[in-house]
């Protein structure tokens, strides 16, 4: 499975939206609804799944799913 | 934040003309202005009042309504003082730091340090905790603290700074979740107040105090996806100006744990403030509406 495809389903997951209506231009907040609390789950989620560690400066850029995606594609 | 620069300077010269005049008083006197503008505000804030005597009237139905007016009056007082004294606290020299704060458990912390997950240091609104950030900062060196800053940025700077002089480092609790993560992944010492209603939507629902109340469930959360201990803390002012900080034996969990885990952790997180709020129950916040659905 691909990191895109993992982050796909791990952001389907802790939001409970069906991975099929996921777009990049989706908000966390505003169109997922996620929480500080989901918002976090979803972070430390990602870092289990994917080995990663992400720093604090790049964790407050991560609003929408896309930016999601391009931060796993340049990291 | 609104923008409200006139307000925000007018506050901000209200609050130095206050902490200023406060540095050149005794501590004890400070203590006692404290306790009489809490009396102040018990005199005049009826509906705050009458919400801390419902709220004890439930979580405490063991005290008849006499003494439930006292315990009210009293936390009144207290909270008078709690909000005056961090800012003499701040002038004490690393000498009177030590006259005045015994702290107990403190080995509890280094137990809690040796797992390599940073600790967590948890609280309720109780006591003095406010102050107790300057000597527990000084005796661990470093000490991440999880704060809502005041609305007034000018105030907020100031009180930042004045926290921040015995190493503690403090965090805006907006947002701050992950970062809290970071830290403790490195092996810090994290202070987190639990015990307060989260926003709208947020937390969990879990007993407190005998009644279901939405809580706060992040630190629990952190805890279990890190195996960190969380190391319960009270600071209990005394009236002659000295203060105990007790430090409790680690709340520990295993990594990895599911939502019956935090749960678990939250309440057992919760159970500690409970038991110093049945103790000595006029240093609880009963002002703020806990339990609204």
């Amino acid at each position: 499975m691909s990191d895109t495809s993992t982050a796909v389903a791990v952001i389907a997951q802790v939001s409970k939206t069906d991975p099929a209506t996921i777009t990049p231009d989706m908000e966390l907040v505003a169109d997922l609804g996620l929480d500080s609390a989901r918002a976090l789950e979803l972070l430390v989620e990602l870092e289990d799944k994917l080995g990663i560690e992400i720093n604090d400066e790049d964790a407050a850029r991560l609003n929408t799913v896309g930016d999601i995606l391009h931060y796993l594609e340049v990291r | 934040m609104k923008h409200r620069p006139l307000r925000h300077r007018l506050e901000y010269s209200a609050y130095l003309a206050l902490s200023r005049a406060l540095m050149v008083l005794p501590h004890r006197a400070v203590r006692a202005f404290g306790r009489g503008l809490g009396a102040l505000g018990h005199a005049l804030d009826a509906r705050h009042r009458a919400l801390a005597r419902r709220n004890l009237a439930v979580a405490l139905p063991e005290l008849d309504a006499v003494e439930r007016c006292r315990v009210v009056a009293a936390c009144y007082r207290h909270f008078g003082a709690a909000f005056c004294e961090p800012l003499s606290a701040c002038r004490f020299s690393a000498k009177e730091l030590e006259q005045r704060f015994r702290i107990e458990g403190l080995a509890h912390v280094e137990d809690a340090l040796a797992g390599g997950r940073g600790a967590l240091i948890v609280c309720g609104h109780f006591g003095s905790w406010q102050t107790a950030i300057y000597p527990l900062a000084r005796a661990l060196g470093t000490l991440h603290v999880v704060a809502r800053p005041p609305d007034n940025p000018f105030v907020a700077r100031d009180l930042m700074r004045l926290r921040e002089r015995w190493g503690a480092v403090v965090l805006d609790r907006s947002g701050v979740g992950h970062r809290v993560v970071n830290l403790l992944r490195r092996g810090a010492v994290v202070g987190v107040v639990i015990d307060q209603r989260p926003p709208p939507g947020a937390g969990i629902v879990v007993p407190f105090l005998g009644r279901p109340a939405r809580s706060t469930e992040v630190p629990a959360f952190i805890a279990t996806r890190l195996g960190t201990p969380a190391v319960p803390m009270t600071c209990w002012p005394h009236d002659d100006g000295t203060y105990t900080i007790r430090l409790g034996p680690p709340i520990t969990t295993a990594v990895g744990q599911g939502p019956e885990a935090v749960e678990r952790l939250t309440r057992a997180y919760l159970a500690t403030v409970e038991e110093d709020i049945r103790r000595r129950p006029e240093l609880w916040l009963w002002m703020h509406d806990r339990w609204k659905a």
